[in-house]
């Protein structure tokens, strides 16, 4: 691109001043514990609190998996069962999945695409993330008091009599929660159509920054919409008025209308982020430029405006109107032909690439390859008749898991392992790194393929004692959930370890292209010295000469010596 | 391309065309079907899974083909070819899904409409509640009583309409237990005995939480809800006992909410109900399960309602976990 040749710094500036060799003030690591209004400190900030949160639900899940094992309920006992899969599944999406992805890599990741110094909105960007805490803390306190019991679904009639104060706790947890991610998505909206640099038009932007733009139109239009049914569940918990209570007049399929109008969203709100992810990761590490990226960034529109039509597909059974479940039953196979061209593409990327096997690609190829699977098993959801059959079964539990662990978690994996150098500016251990995929893939494997069966066969979700001719498939799952519990242990240590100890790792460890990776590893507090410069595409893989890349790399580190020169020595 | 890997191309596609069909048709992933609609989802689900399974072995196979083709060789840091895209291939992956979807999509209003009848298997909410008057002018007329005045308008296409059920079972969902009430004889029962090869209609609603009504053997599920009727009409076609599943979290003990349905023969069926109707004379069996305003828990519904034996039964065994 031109513009880096017409930078007059650049043209006046000799390269005797390569010879001065400025140290960067690394920021202490206490900045983390504040109300900092750095977008990549509250990138960071999010990343680890959810870590921690999915630590937690990871637990409640292993214990969920060992009441399983066996057929009789002799682990957690029945009442508490209840607590342990509602909680379990309500961290894993509230506090670990969302907030990781739009608040963690969102938060990191959109203003360094896009050459801004910080999102459009610093302070409202903090006060959403210490909204998470809070969060965390209402929703622990109702496990250790009396845990929700209604599923995350939380459905009256039985949510309201199912113990009013670890209900309510649950509600103000996801009002809370919720209430972060509106602030988040509209800072998001913002930053993604405002701050872009000069130069950058929407269609030059990282196919990441499409799907969190995509993401935060879904949340701007969903989640008010759980807000309201939350807030109207409160008062019939509470105050005693039946907006859903049938005993007096109210009608509990709306709550399902209402909570559905928000939480098929949610599931996309949960993908579209590892979309944008896994565009840019597969490119880096294949060495190609992503296949198709105009229907890779409007199919994340298209699945954006799907998503939000779709939501009654959950009530096929609830006593839907025929009519409905045709439309809702159409409008969900649609979606599978945007999904459908986004797999499509990353395929034809991996195809003809010279393809490094990094951690980072393992997991990327590993959600590809586990994605599908939760599609496939989507479009039999999709069908009215075959989910009538398969509706509130483990089958559903296996089709949300391979989405949401094996499409969203690896993909989480994936791009922590990607920008992990970025963000800490030193190395992850690869061999660790690959001990971790295997473990994962395998125990993710164990554990839920066989619940496609357990449900076709006729087991119901949600149950913590079950029919003993399904023994066998769940004590296989139950081995693969240990399996998976383990398999955690690898990275955290590995973690921990690197980001006090590892390798450092440069401004660009893996040679990629897209503007986070012009800058330091872990980039000053204003994002780049001097202003961003777009020396290439972020996808020219494979276009520009080993020379040609390394003389740009070299002017960079030239321009942000004088840039440093000019803040070390301002105007004598 | 070469003739060879055109002939392996060929294989490939043979190959993969083969398994998948074979699998859609040995899946085993189901257990043995016993109504009349059942085959109909059972050859939907084939098809479905047949194709499901192409599309799996494609993407599958071509991840670890690229994965070996081409992976980094050793010391070649260069980068890959910089093709990054291409219009003809774009339109065949958008259109191949497209019409797959829209064969899934009218194969599943087909047997949809063909399972149900053109009856709604739906519900609406009891007359006098608040939303009923919209439901209702989406649906059929309000059935009433169980008198022969059933208006089938079906919803989705009209014209296939089935015969008329021939027994009409009343069904209600309480924590954690299944009532059946047989209107015509006034009989009570904690199971479900159906004659073979009629046509039933259940009619269901919950007293406490939502429940769901689910047998899979007929491949048949209904929520249960608490001011609502909902149905289910279906003809049992093979003689046999199976599991009424509860299939909505209901409360702690949903998981063992389990009733039985008995599939027999009509005389076999008459002959169970005049035993029951003698055995329940004593306390006037046509009780009224009137839905009751708070929740209802087994054992405090045992106590209000003086209920005929093998209900008591029923109960009990629900709350017994209670205990
Ligand atoms: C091809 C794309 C997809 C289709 C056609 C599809 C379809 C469906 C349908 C019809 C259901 C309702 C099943 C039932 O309750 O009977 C469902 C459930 C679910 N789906 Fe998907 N889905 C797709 C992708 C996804 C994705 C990408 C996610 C999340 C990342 C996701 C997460 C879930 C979850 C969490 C549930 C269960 C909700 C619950 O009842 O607790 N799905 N899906
Ligand atoms: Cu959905
Ligand atoms: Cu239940």
């Amino acid at each position: 691109m031109t513009q880096l040749y017409e930078n007059p710094n650049l043209a006046s500036a000799s390269s005797a001043s390569s010879l001065v060799k400025i140290e960067l003030l690394s920021e202490p690591w206490w900045r983390f514990f504040t109300f900092s209004t750095d977008h990549k400190v509250i990138g960071i900030q999010y990343l680890v609190t959810t870590f921690f949160f999915y630590l937690v639900g990871g637990a409640l899940a292993t214990a969920v998996r060992a009441e399983l094992a066996t057929p009789e309920a002799d682990f957690l006992g029945f009442e508490r069962y209840n607590g342990a899969f509602t909680v379990h599944a309500t961290i894993m999406i509230f506090l670990w999945i969302v907030p990781a992805l739009v608040g963690g890599f969102g938060n990191y990741l959109v203003p360094l695409m896009i050459g801004a110094r910080d999102m459009a909105f610093p302070k409202l960007n903090a006060v959403a993330f210490w909204m998470i805490p809070p969060t965390g803390i209402l929703l622990l306190v109702s496990l250790l008091t009396e845990a929700p019991a209604a599923g995350w679904t939380s459905y009256p009639p039985l949510s309201l009599i199912s113990g009013k104060l670890g209900e309510e706790l649950w509600i103000l947890s996801i009002l809370l929660g919720g209430t972060s991610s509106i602030l988040a998505a509209v800072n998001f909206f913002v930053t993604i159509l405002k701050m872009r640099m000069p130069g950058m038009k929407l269609e030059d932007m990282p196919l990441f920054c499409w799907a969190m733009l995509a993401t935060s139109v879904l949340t701007l239009i969903a989640t008010p919409v759980l807000a309201g049914a939350l807030i109207l569940l409160s008062f019939d918990l509470l105050a005693g008025t039946a907006f859903f209570n049938p005993t007096g007049g109210g009608d509990p399929v709306v709550y399902q209308h209402m909570f559905w109008f928000y939480s098929h969203p949610a599931v996309y709100i949960m993908i579209l982020p590892v979309f944008g992810m896994i565009s840019e990761i597969l490119p880096v590490h294949a060495r190609k430029p992503i296949f198709a990226y105009k229907a890779i960034a409007y199919s994340s529109l298209a699945i954006c405006f799907l998503g939000l039509i779709v939501w009654a597909h959950h009530m096929f059974t609830s006593g839907t109107p025929d009519w409905m479940r045709v439309f809702f039953m159409i409008a969900t196979m649609a979606i599978a032909v945007p999904t459908g061209i986004k797999v499509f593409s990353w395929l034809a990327t991996l195809w003809g690439g010279k393809i490094r096997f990094t951690s980072a690609m393992l997991f990327g190829m590993g959600f590809v390859s586990m994605f599908v699977v939760g599609g496939l098993s989507g479009i039999i959801l999709a069908s009215v008749p075959l989910d009538i059959h398969v509706h509130d079964t483990y089958f559903v539990v296996a089709h949300l898991h391979y989405v949401l662990f094996g499409g969203s978690v690896f993909g989480i994996y994936a791009g922590l392992y990607h920008w992990f150098p970025k963000m800490t500016g030193r190395m992850l251990n690869e061999f660790w790194g690959r001990v971790h995929f295997v473990l994962t893939f395998v125990g993710f494997n164990i554990c839920f393929l066989p619940m496609h069966k357990l449900g076709l066969m006729g087991m119901p979700r949600r149950v913590a004692q079950y029919d003993p001719q399904f023994a066998d498939l769940n004590w296989i799952s139950s081995v693969g959930a240990f399996i998976l519990a383990i398999s955690t242990l690898p990275f955290l240590f590995n973690a921990i370890y690197s980001w006090l100890a590892g390798p450092k790792a440069g401004d660009n460890p893996w040679e990629a292209l897209s503007l986070e990776w012009t800058t330091t590893s872990p980039p000053p507090h204003q994002n780049f010295y001097g202003d961003p410069i777009l020396l290439t595409g972020p996808y020219d893989y494979g276009t520009h000469s080993k020379e040609t890349l390394d003389y740009f790399a070299s002017q960079l580190k030239t321009l942000r010596e004088l840039a440093l020169m000019d803040t070390e020595a301002p105007h004598s | 391309m070469s003739a060879l890997s055109n002939i392996i191309l060929v294989g490939i596609g043979i190959l993969l065309t083969v398994t998948s069909l074979w699998y859609g048709q040995n899946h085993h992933l189901l257990p043995a079907s016993a109504a009349n609609s059942a085959p109909l989802f059972d050859s939907l689900f084939n098809s479905t899974l047949t194709i499901a399974t192409g599309i799996f072995l494609i993407v599958q196979g071509v991840l670890i083909y690229t994965a070996i083709r081409y992976r980094k060789r050793r010391g070649d840091w260069g980068d890959g070819d910089p093709n990054h895209g291409n219009v003809l291939l774009e339109i065949v992956w958008t259109a191949i899904p497209a019409v797959i979807i829209l064969w899934l999509g009218l194969s599943s209003l087909d047997v949809y409409q063909a399972i149900n009848g053109g009856v709604g298997m739906g519900g609406h909410t009891h007359s006098g509640m608040a939303a009923s008057e919209m439901t209702m002018a989406m649906e059929e007329p309000d059935h009433g009583a169980a008198d022969s005045g059933y208006a089938y308008t079906p919803v989705v296409v009209p014209g296939k309409e089935v015969g008329k059920p021939e027994l009409v079972v009343q069904v209600q969902g309480m924590q954690y237990a299944w009532v059946f009430t047989y209107p015509e004889s006034g009989l009570v029962a904690g199971e479900l005995h159906l004659p073979l090869n009629k046509r039933v209609r259940l009619e269901m609603t919950a007293l406490d939480v939502n429940h769901a009504f689910w047998v899979p053997q007929f491949r048949l599920k209904q929520d249960v809800i608490p001011g609502r009727e909902t149905y289910l009409e279906f003809v049992p076609s093979q003689l046999g006992e199976y599991p009424i599943i509860c299939a909505e979290l209901c409360g702690p003990y949903h998981g063992v909410m389990a009733g039985q349905l008995f599939v027999e023969t009509p005389e076999a069926f008459e002959r169970w109900q005049q035993e029951q109707i003698l055995a329940t004379r004593p306390d006037d069996s046509t009780l009224a399960l009137a839905p009751q305003s708070e929740s209802a828990f087994a054992r405090a519904q045992q106590q209000r309602l003086g209920i005929p034996a093998d209900i008591h039964q029923a109960l009990q065994q629900g709350s017994q976990f209670s205990g």
